[in-house]
């Protein structure tokens, strides 16, 4: 059965975007090194692999193309 | 190492480039395009990266920290809405052969020309300073790496300049491979291989650097950071809120994740390049994979240039050149010139061409053709004019940014010049975004919000950079324009706080898109427009029924058109064309009147040429178009959708018939083996009927023709004939009762019978035979009683048939018939046990089956009609029981059969 992507990359994309702003950057936005690397760079690489994984397994579990 | 080198390894580089897009090209024409796939496309997609991203990141990063993130993080957000919305886009262009971002705006309002001559000057005026800053960022390279102090040469000497030479090889490069067809709709197989290959380039140079002075110089990350936190200064670095708000933050992502899909470069790869659209699913975690990859190295390579440099005044822009050379590895220092080469030498190519583009289909080409004063001349000259001007503005195009270069850009960092960029196609924002989800948008608004968004960001951005250069005077900064205070660039309505491009980008969309959504609420749009809107807002239900519903009206003359086409494609290419086109849609060519379908496929073919706008003004010029009126369009809108309707119902339809036909044949096929099995039936009965009636013929024959007989041996005769005359009724007897049941004409008599007496009863009738054959007959009976709804008549059939068959097949003497009742809570079973010869395993089933026995004559010696049991089965199932047997073969068999129990 075709099913729709859209919603999920949709929602998906509203999430990451809170993921990278403000406030819930504060988390990380501190001058300190975590695991020998600065806090923020960590967090945002983090929350940035993470985006690359669930973009795939959205987008490469169906490559047929859904009609709208 | 000196500018020489440098010089002529940027020349071998570009050499590989042409070797590239040549091959490419070659490899096209055999019929194997090397970009139809998901990862090159991503790979394209990456001429996001400029040199902006290779030298000015590092820029940024040493004095701003992680702000230069936003600028990837917000491609990265787009990335995720590739599917759903550049998907649309991509749709959109293909159906309608859209060429450029000018092309899809003027095109969803009404194929409106002058909407597009103004998105082109707002590109041209946003987009070549971004050019120019490739270049910058290529000389800057170039003295870094022969190690001469940034001597600029000034627009007068520049035969002395390399930047010169390598801009006019580019153009050379640019207009061999990008001006191959006349139809800019079609793919440029060799530019974007070129581009593709450039990407892998970039980045591998960049991780080079990169890996070179995290490992080479220190100690890895750990190292790089734990250093850089000892200093109070780096930091900072850490962390956001020193130069960058929260604001700025959020304001650069998202005037990033607009500009991925609105330069007109980054349109031109993702959507006029695009070859299929499920590339779509792989660029779109490749292409963040790729912006990740390539942001790594960029704070440890800004830390390491600080913490080496220190103050002693080295541009961090050029870090990532300068700490190589600095250690003395001028090999990896090439390489990273190279890589930064390619860089800035992909955007320019791809810049070039969508700028080029634009500028020939909007101004220069509609410019010529009136100034020729159009006449349909079939001499084909038109179409090599069109390329002419094509590759002339590209020409005028690098011209530009290379005047703009060296006289402006040298008092600007390269970060600040492409954000101005970014700033100027978010203004195509609304007009696009809005013009594909809302049909409401109209031209009017469209233009407006375009305009005014544009006028505000000229004034916030361009105002102060040309103050910067000294072009204008500084008051209008301090004081505001024409003295009025909170007209300043920087802080319109006295609003502070924000950097200059957050600030920008919030109020030109502010009042683009509100102009965009007042003026479109209350303007009416024209029937083109509203014929657009739906064709882009549907576009997924339109396009699987392309040329449905062709809105054209008026009178049309084939030749004309012809001599149309030719003008532009040539004589022979028209031809085929239209051919092609008319064939496919079974369109008479030997008309004089053109059918409107046609009329309107040549628009789209011209479009693919020369932009919609102009096509559109084109066509009407050869043909006699009656104006539409609103009602009409609504119309031949909402036929579509009817016609639409009306496939959707056949299809279901055509679904249904299957199904009816498929259940046909089924039944068909069911029926016909039936009929053979009554073929089958007849002919089994009719052979057994005649075995006894040959026999009583021939004893008859031997009575009739011996008179002389004696008694005794006439008696046997006599007697014999009787009893085969009794099996014969008997046989008949059982296939009327079977063809009774089978065709359901026996109806059960139905009463509470009791099921020890309905045994006793058949035990007793058999008794004889048993005594006949010296065979004990056995009933257990259980110690309730019994009762179940049935037909005791048939049930006592049954009865006999089993127990008749037992006694049959036991050995004289020791044969001993048992008839058991056993229960569970469903059914009652009646088992009749006998310890005869058994039945070979296999036949279980089969014995049901009628006349098995006269089938298989091979089995011990036949008796009995063959029918009984199958009626047995018969009778059983009337009941909505089961009848089965278990035997082993030698050991005996026990038939069971079960009756509801009620």
């Amino acid at each position: 059965m075709k099913q729709d992507k859209n919603p999920k990359l949709i929602l998906f994309s509203i999430l990451l975007l809170l993921l990278l702003s403000y406030p819930l950057i504060t988390v990380a936005n501190k001058a300190a090194l975590v695991w020998g690397l600065p806090a923020l760079y960590l967090y945002i690489f983090m929350v940035w692999i993470i985006a690359i994984a669930v973009i795939y397994s959205i987008t490469a579990q169906q490559y047929k193309e859904p009609d709208e | 190492m000196n500018n020489i080198i440098a010089i002529i390894s940027a020349l071998l580089y570009l050499a590989l480039l042409f070797g590239v897009a040549y091959y490419a090209e070659y490899r096209q024409r055999k019929g194997h395009s090397v970009i139809n796939n998901g990862y090159v496309y991503a790979l394209s997609l990456a001429v996001y990266c400029t040199a902006w991203t290779y030298y000015g990141s590092v820029g940024r990063a040493a004095t701003n920290g992680p702000e230069f993130l936003t600028i990837y993080l917000g491609p990265t957000i787009a990335a995720v809405l590739f599917w759903p919305v550049l998907r649309k886009i991509i749709r959109i262009c293909k159906t309608q052969r859209i060429n450029s971002i000018a092309d899809l705006i003027s095109t969803r309002y009404g194929k409106n020309f002058s909407i597009a001559v103004v998105v082109t000057i707002l590109c041209v005026l946003g987009v070549i300073p971004y050019i120019a800053l490739q270049l910058k960022a290529i000389s800057n390279s170039i003295h870094v790496l022969g190690a001469n102090n940034m001597a600029e040469v000034g627009l007068g000497s520049f035969l002395q300049d390399d930047t010169f030479y390598i801009t006019a090889v580019l153009s050379v490069f640019i207009i061999l491979f990008g001006t191959r067809s006349i139809d800019a709709s079609e793919k440029h197989e060799g530019l974007v291989a070129a581009v593709a290959f450039e990407s892998i380039i970039k980045l591998v140079a960049f991780l080079a650097a990169g890996i070179f002075v995290v490992y080479g110089l220190f100690n890895g990350f750990g190292d790089v950071f734990t250093k850089a936190m000892a200093s109070p200064q780096l930091k900072q670095l850490f962390q956001l809120g020193n130069n960058t708000s929260y604001a700025t933050w959020l304001g650069l992502m998202m005037v990033s994740m607009l500009a991925v899909v609105f330069l007109p470069r980054q349109f031109q790869v993702s959507v006029v390049e695009n070859m299929q659209e499920k590339h779509l699913n792989r660029a779109a975690w490749l292409f963040p994979l790729y912006l990740l990859l390539i942001n790594v190295f960029v704070l440890p390579i800004a830390l390491g240039g600080k913490l080496v440099f220190g103050g002693s005044g080295v541009d961090a822009d050029t870090f990532v050149l300068a700490l190589p050379l600095h250690f003395g590895q001028s090999w990896l220092g090439l390489l990273v010139f190279i890589g930064g080469f390619s860089a800035a030498t992909s955007m320019i190519i791809v810049e070039t061409i969508a700028l080029s583009t634009m500028m020939s289909n909007n101004i220069l080409t509609p410019l010529f053709l009136s100034a020729k004063k159009f006449k349909p001349v079939a001499d084909g000259t038109l179409s090599s004019s069109i390329l002419n001007i094509r590759r002339f503005s590209i020409v005028l195009i690098l011209a530009l940014a290379y005047v703009y270069d060296k006289t402006i850009a040298q008092y600007f960092s390269l970060v600040s010049i492409g954000l101005v960029s970014f700033a100027a196609v978010a203004q195509f924002a609304p007009a696009v975004l809005g013009g594909i989800y809302w049909k409401g948008a109209s031209k009017n608004g469209a233009m407006a919000g375009i305009c005014t968004g544009f006028v505000v960001w000229f004034f916030t951005l361009v105002i102060p950079s040309m103050v910067s250069a000294k072009i204008l005077d500084e008051s209008i900064m301090t004081q505001g324009l024409f003295g009025i205070g909170w007209l300043k660039p920087f802080s319109l309505f006295g609003i502070e706080g924000m950097d200059s491009i957050t600030h920008s980008v919030f109020w030109s969309l502010l009042v683009n898109i509100t102009t965009f959504v007042v003026v479109s609420l209350n303007t009416k749009q024209q029937a083109q427009e509203i014929y657009q809107a739906e064709i882009f807002v549907d576009i997924f239900k339109h396009s699987a029924t392309p040329d449905s519903n062709t809105v054209w009206k008026g009178t049309a003359y084939l030749p004309d058109l012809h001599s149309l086409l030719e003008n532009f494609l040539g004589p022979q290419r028209a031809q085929k064309i239209l051919n092609n086109y008319a064939l496919r849609n079974k369109i008479p060519l030997d008309t004089k009147r053109a059918d409107p379908r046609l009329v309107s496929f040549a628009e789209k073919v011209l479009a693919g040429v020369i932009g919609s706008a102009s096509a559109r003004i084109m066509v009407s010029s050869v043909t006699k178009e009656e104006e539409l009126k609103i009602d009409e369009v609504i119309n031949i809108l909402r036929e579509s959708q009817q016609m639409m309707e009306l496939n959707r119902e056949l299809k279901k339809k055509s679904i249904e018939l299957q199904k009816a036909t498929q259940q046909l044949t089924l039944v068909n096929e069911q029926l016909k083996e039936m009929d053979s099995m009554k073929d089958e039936f007849l002919y089994t009965v009719t052979h057994e009927l005649r075995t006894p009636i040959t026999s009583i013929r021939a004893m008859a024959e031997i009575v009739y023709d011996n008179d002389d007989m004696d008694e005794e041996q006439r008696q046997t005769f006599l007697g014999n004939i009787i009893k085969e005359t009794e099996r014969l009724s008997h046989l008949i007897t059982q296939v009327l009762n079977l063809e009774r049941y089978e065709s359901g004409r026996q109806k059960l008599n139905l009463t509470p019978v009791l099921i020890n007496n309905l045994l006793s009863e058949g035990i007793e009738a058999l008794q004889p035979l048993a005594d006949e054959k010296k065979a004990s007959l056995e009933l257990q009976l259980p110690d309730t009683m019994f009762i179940v709804r049935c037909d005791a008549d048939l049930l006592q059939q049954v009865m006999y048939n089993l127990l008749s068959n037992a006694i049959k097949f036991v050995e004289p003497a020791t044969g001993l018939v048992k008839v058991s009742v056993h229960t569970n809570h469903d059914d009652i079973q009646i088992w009749v046990d006998d310890n005869g010869r058994g039945i070979p395993s296999g036949l279980n089933e089969l014995i049901f089956d009628k006349f098995f026995q006269a089938k298989n004559q091979t089995l011990k010696k036949p008796q009995g009609s063959g029918l009984g049991l199958a009626i047995c089965k018969k009778i059983v199932e009337m009941h909505n029981g089961k009848i089965w047997v278990e035997s082993e073969e030698d050991k005996g068999s026990r038939f069971i059969f079960t009756l509801p129990n009620s």
